[in-house]
């Protein structure tokens, strides 16, 4: 049962106790028409809930999904990725925020908060996963030679340098292609290569050293 | 070909494996690096499998929006300190004005973002309180507190997750849940064993609710109670279900309580309830000060002339009608209350008190509610209110 008065059913979007003649703005503004990427960060930086929600929710999984390749089952991934809106809106405010490429901004932001993460938990990381503890989030179904694979794998992943771990968060978490993970972490196309090639030279050599062990 | 190519032919092996190659066959492209590119390419296949199973969870996505919505809303109330200094001002006015306004605006942007239990937040509240008491208007008032209300909810909601428990005070329309639970605002509510559930307590009905905040994001309820407006000002319209007092429209039904013969002109006091969609519904209307009943408008007479006639103005006609002269004689506390209340948060008694929203009135809900009839929420679904405007057509 829901409340009636009047024999009115009051249902979300009834507006009637505002002045007479004097009607309120909508609570939410629909857009109908599709907006490009720039007149969206336009609205967005007028603060509108409608433009910041197309955003959050557009970018969201694209930055977990990095976030996540680059921390691994951590439950600090939410927060961290929470903190790269939350500084979205901090930028936009200040009016020194993205002019253009939205998704480089919030890829270079998570970015720098992964790596100062992993710089305050570097030591402690090591260590334990020299212990081949297994991460907390791993799930049922993955094998235990599957789950010990990964953990090795992680941890070598994790003595990469922070660009190395960039360029493979950029190529392999999130595929983007070569232009456009120079252009997400401005650098030329062929310093992309060069460190991509270095990156997974070290990865491997990290794993040979483990598997010796 | 020199070790110089490979990472460019490493680049175009990663190509021919995402086109669906198996590592064999890309090797075969290149039988002169083979031995260099094999370790390569089966590194990048765990760096690849790094990346699996790494899909966002919605519930975290969720709180992540919420954070960041509330955070925006924010920001964007703070701009509300904002003034425009382009104008030819002299630099020593400026630094005084900037060095005063640095010190306001800074700890309330600084605790614009505060979330129950930390150490702003009372400082958060305080400066809504402030800004609710500078708004003289009554409609603005009430879509205000309407937003602070959403705002605690997004702060319960920015804060569900965190693994200690936390003291949280939010208001927001009932919800009956498919599995038979509550929610308020969308946030699950756990009722301890025992907890009165009243009748009045019906889906879309805006409650205030304390409590604490668990992991999960459901708030174990400690006190519950209706969520209540209390406003007065003068009746600008009076229609079969819906009235217009002090510019603020609500529904009245067969359950709303009117005490007195209430006419266009006259001073009253509203108490309603709020219900889903932003709605009013009066719960009882007091007739506070009538209007000579020589000068008052007829009954539901247009609300425009009604509230040019009888809304208080700044810049008075010079020639007094007998019923601009009994607005004249009113207690001193009555002038200008219509447009600019002195009410606050707390509650005010009597019908000097312009506006309120009561989480703990002196007339409790539940001394209201058992006044009249304990099935409330039933009677107050469906019946029109015909009644009570016939006895004020006579």
């Amino acid at each position: 049962m829901v409340y009636r008065a009047g024999g009115h059913c009051l249902g979300v979007g009834d507006k009637v106790y505002l002045a007479e003649g004097k009607a309120l703005k909508p609570r939410s503004t629909f857009y109908h028409r599709m907006d490009s990427p720039e007149q969206t960060l336009a609205r967005a930086r007028q603060k509108d809930p409608n433009a910041l929600t197309a955003i959050h929710d557009r970018y969201y999984p694209v930055v977990y999904r990095y976030v996540r390749y680059r921390m691994g089952d951590d439950p600090v991934c939410e927060d961290i990725t929470a903190e790269v809106f939350l500084r979205l809106i901090k930028a936009l405010h200040r009016n020194i925020g993205p002019e253009r490429d939205l998704r480089a901004w919030l890829l270079g932001t998570a970015s720098h908060l992964v790596n100062d993460h992993l710089r305050a938990k570097y030591r402690q990381r090591l260590s334990h996963l020299d212990g081949h503890e297994p991460d907390a989030g791993l799930s049922p179904e993955d094998s235990v030679e599957r789950a010990w694979q990964r953990q090795e794998v992680r941890s070598a992943f994790l003595a990469l340098t922070v660009d190395q771990q960039h360029v493979l968060a950029l190529r392999f978490a999130e595929e983007y292609s070569l232009e456009e993970t120079a252009h997400i972490m401005g650098k030329t196309i062929g310093a992309v290569k060069t460190l991509q090639f270095r990156a997974l030279a070290a990865l491997r050599r990290l794993l040979e050293e483990k598997s010796k062990q | 070909m020199s070790r110089d190519v490979l990472p460019s032919v490493l680049e175009e092996c990663l190509e021919h494996l995402r086109n669906g190659e198996s590592l064999e066959q890309v090797l075969e492209r290149y039988p002169q690096f083979q031995a260099e590119l094999r370790p390569l390419l089966e590194a990048a296949r765990y760096a690849r499998d790094l990346g699996l199973s790494a899909s966002a969870p919605r519930g975290a996505m969720a709180r992540s929006r919420a954070r960041m919505l509330a955070a925006a809303a924010q920001r964007r109330r703070s701009s509300f300190f904002h003034f425009p200094l382009h104008a030819r001002v002299s630099p020593a006015i400026l630094i005084a004005v900037g060095l005063i306004l640095a010190g306001l605006v800074g700890t309330s942007i600084a605790s614009a973002q505060a979330l129950p239990g930390d150490p702003l937040y009372g400082l958060k509240l305080a400066t809504e309180r402030t800004r609710l008491q500078l708004t003289s208007n009554t409609a603005a008032r009430i879509e205000l507190l309407e937003s602070y209300d959403r705002e605690r909810a997004e702060e319960v909601e920015a804060l569900s997750g965190h693994r200690r428990s936390i003291q949280v005070t939010f208001a927001g329309p009932l919800e009956l849940t498919p599995a038979g639970g509550w929610t308020a605002a969308g946030i699950p509510l756990i009722l301890p064993p025992g907890f009165p559930v009243k009748s009045e307590y019906q889906p879309g009905v805006y409650v205030l609710v304390s409590g604490s905040l668990q992991s999960d994001g459901s708030v174990l309820v400690e006190e519950m109670e209706l969520r209540q407006i209390q406003f007065s000002g003068r009746v600008q319209s009076i229609g079969p279900d819906r009235w217009v007092v002090a510019g603020v429209a609500f529904l009245i039904n067969s359950d709303t309580q009117i005490t007195g013969a209430a006419q266009v002109g006259d001073l009253v006091t509203v108490t309603a309830l709020r219900l889903a969609g932003d709605v009013l519904l009066a719960r009882s209307l007091t007739v506070s000060q009538a209007v000579m009943p020589s000068a008052s408008p007829a009954l539901q007479q247009p609300s425009a002339t009604a509230g040019e006639a009888i809304e208080p103005s700044e810049t008075p006609h010079p020639s007094s009608t007998p019923e601009q002269q009994v607005e004249k004689t009113r207690s001193p506390t009555q002038e200008g209350e219509d447009d600019h209340p002195t009410g606050t948060l707390q509650e005010t008694e009597g019908a000097h008190s312009d506006f309120s929203a009561t989480p703990s009135p002196s007339r409790t809900p539940e001394e209201d509610h058992e006044e009249r009839t304990p099935t409330q929420g039933a009677t107050l679904g469906t019946t029109p209110t015909a009644t009570k405007t016939a006895e004020h057509d006579d």
